[in-house]
């Protein structure tokens, strides 16, 4: 055996680990930064200096209510949905085969609103005592989970069925359709009030979570990426499609059912409070494709993680109009921001024929 | 020696098929260890559900399949891929997958929850490699790599993966000639270097006749197995393959057109040259005969100066090459 190309091949590998792992940090530092920066721009300009003096728990002037009622919680929720998301997304175009699926586009960020429509809207109907009272967390999001997990059910039944890529997508499409015609069925049957909350939740918003909402919001988000960290393994290889994969001993099925159950929770876990977001889940995976020329999940999954996180956090902060005190809606900005990198995609062209 | 230890699978009252409709009737079959076995047989007869249902993929509908003695419904799906490695007809398009990365996933039973590849697993992925010929490829991206350098990178993948039985569906198809051969020569030289029994499919009798050791001949009745020469003596590609056009000749082994026969010609000459000769006149529709008296035409070729003298019911010509001659036939008669 030639040992002398073996040491060559060893060292082709360890530069591009090492240039892999450079990326990698510089990302994360990136959105370190964006994080800083999405705390310090807001429509109160409140000084950096005071900000570090409010975190560490020494002033405890009407700043700090802001800076840690409403600026921390916020960014921070800009970095779990934009992570989960984004690995929702990378998860479902391995599984898929399909570099266009990702949770909005493939209605499965719809099947959650439904799931949040009928608590929130169907609340009175059921319950037409309680009033106007807001349903609790964990019902919210258990049944934005739900919908996310029916859909993904139906989706992943049709996307076996039909294997062709667009043909897919405009199921999702038809999906996305008819419940959003469910859920204006369901407005003719509700409270104004509950309406209008409903109607703004629609919107996408990530400055309204409470304490306990970001704590169930993490929490979710959390269980999601840490089942998906056990579907990296299997998502290499089935990248070489079903039948390579069972022959080298991927248990396809159970693979599926993780990638399901991850995906409903990625997916339900963050639009539950933070409404449809749409273009994050489909667009940054091949940003990080791009960034990283791999096909390896064990940098696609992390990257597409902190990338997202970053691009959540940019649409954040141009969402808050820096310098006015005008607020535009999330999902109007990840869409401008997600649309572009999904049209580059298609207009790549081979990928659509090709697979992920 | 003792044949009945030398038996490495077992296939009984095997039958095959999707969605609990059989295809063929049951099939039996035996492969020892070490032999390069070709399934032919027509396009739908059953050949990739056959291959399927080795590789564990397709459900058997009745009947055995042992391999190493051990039924492989018995084996589960991780300890299975350390046995059977199947290579399908799916091209497999990857985008950012690099030849390294394609072939470190046939480590997939081998390596821990993250897939890390190891030292080890590097080593059993670069001597793949090695094997194949494409030490040089690791680094590219599977999009640059032509079809026979992307099936090399495959067989290296199976190769990676370590198992004594190989299943391929058709490994030649899609490739140029050169490529066809250099990959079925690299399959045989694999069972006698690197002791891998090797079942794969193919429409490529000839090649598949150079290069195997057991064909197996599938049809409606199942399989008819023996070395290529013994199905040849037996007249089983005979039957197969001839129908009103074109027929497989059991003097050569080769395929020829059948044609309205428009004369019979004598030719004389000797080696190589007379041998072409009859060939370009069997195309023109002449059958070659020895008796003289029978035929108006004779050739007469001569291998030094690479003429044919041609005489035909008293008048002669003389041409320099097969082009001109068959030419000749063709608009004067």
């Amino acid at each position: 055996m030639d040992k002398e190309k073996l040491l060559d091949i060893s060292e082709i590998n360890s530069r591009t680990v090492t240039r892999r792992l450079l990326i990698f940090s510089i990302l994360i530092v990136f959105a370190i930064i964006l994080f800083i920066l999405d705390i310090l721009i807001g429509s109160v300009r409140i000084p950096p200096g005071e900000i570090l003096r409010t975190v560490t728990g020494t002033d405890t002037s009407q700043w700090s209510v802001i800076v840690l009622k409403f600026r921390i919680p916020k960014a921070l929720t800009a970095l779990i949905a934009g992570a989960a998301l984004s690995v929702g997304g990378l998860q479902m175009q391995t599984i898929f085969r399909n570099p266009m699926a990702g949770p909005y586009v493939l209605g499965v960020s719809s099947g959650a609103s439904l799931g949040v429509a009928l608590v929130i809207l169907g609340y009175t109907y059921i319950m037409p005592v309680a009033g106007t009272r807001i349903p609790g967390d964990w019902m919210v999001i258990v049944s934005a989970c739900t919908g996310a997990g029916l859909v993904m059910l139906f989706v992943t039944y049709l996307a076996f069925r039909v294997r062709d890529i667009l043909t897919v997508l405009i199921l999702g499409i038809m999906i996305a359709g008819g419940i959003s015609a469910i859920v204006t069925i369901l407005q003719y049957f509700t409270s104004e009030s509950l309406l209008r909350a409903y109607v703004i939740w629609t919107m996408g918003s990530l400055g309204n979570l409470t304490g306990s909402q970001l704590f169930a919001m993490l929490f979710t988000v959390l269980a999601g990426l840490t089942i998906s960290l056990f579907t990296i393994k299997s998502m290499n290889v089935l990248l070489l499609g079903e039948n390579y994969a069972r022959s080298s001993g991927v248990n396809v099925k159970l693979v599926r059912v993780s990638v399901f159950v991850s995906t409903s929770l990625l997916a339900g876990g963050v639009t539950a409070f933070c409404g449809p977001i749409g273009f994050i889940g489909i667009a940054v995976p091949h940003i990080a494709r791009m960034l990283f020329r791999t096909s390896d999940h064990n940098f696609l999954l992390p990257a597409s993680a902190v990338a997202g996180a970053a691009l959540m956090l940019i649409s954040d902060i141009i969402s808050q109009l820096p310098g006015s005190d005008k607020v535009l809606p999330i999902n109007a900005v990840t869409s401008l921001l997600g649309i572009p990198v999904v049209i580059w995609v298609i207009l790549r062209g081979r990928i659509i024929k090709t697979g992920v | 020696m003792k044949r009945e230890d030398s038996v490495f699978i077992q296939l009984s009252d095997l039958v095959v098929g999707y969605r609990g409709k059989a295809l063929m009737t049951p099939l039996n079959g035996t492969v020892k260890k070490g032999e390069l076995v070709s399934v032919i047989g027509h396009n739908g007869i059953g050949k990739s559900t056959l291959l399927r249902t080795l590789a564990g993929i397709s459900e058997r509908l009745h009947g055995s399949i042992i391999i190493d003695k051990t039924d492989i419904k018995k084996i589960d799906i991780r300890d299975f891929a350390k046995r059977v490695g199947y290579i399908s007809t799916d091209i497999v398009t990857a985008p950012n997958m690099t030849v390294f990365d394609l072939i470190a996933t046939g480590r997939y039973s081998y390596t821990n929850w993250l897939g890390s590849i190891k030292e080890s697993d590097r080593e059993v992925i670069f001597r793949s490699a090695l094997e194949t010929g494409i030490t040089n490829l690791l680094d590219r991206y599977l999009s640059e790599l032509s079809d026979g350098e992307r099936q090399r990178s495959m067989i290296a993948r199976v190769l990676a993966q370590d198992t004594d039985l190989l299943i391929m569906d058709e490994p030649a198809a899609f490739l140029d000639i050169r490529n066809r051969h250099e990959i079925i020569s690299l399959l045989h030289r694999l069972t006698r270097t690197a002791g891998k029994t090797i079942i794969m499919s193919t429409h490529d009798l000839p090649s598949a006749m150079g290069e195997s050791d057991v064909i197996w001949a599938l049809d409606e009745n199942g399989i008819t197995a023996g070395a290529p020469e013994d199905l040849v003596l037996q007249g089983v590609f005979e039957n197969m393959f001839t129908c009103d056009t074109v027929k497989f000749s059991k003097s050569d082994g080769n395929f020829c057109s059948l044609r309205e026969v428009r004369g019979e010609v004598v030719v004389t000459g000797t080696g190589m040259i007379a041998e072409w000769t009859k060939r370009a006149l069997a195309r023109a529709g002449y059958r070659t005969s020895d008796s003289s008296s029978a035929a108006g035409l004779s050739v007469s070729c001569d291998e030094t100066s690479q003429t044919w003298n041609v005489s035909i019911r008293g008048d002669k010509y003389v041409f320099g090459s097969l082009y001109d001659l068959s030419f000749f036939l063709r608009s004067t008669f």
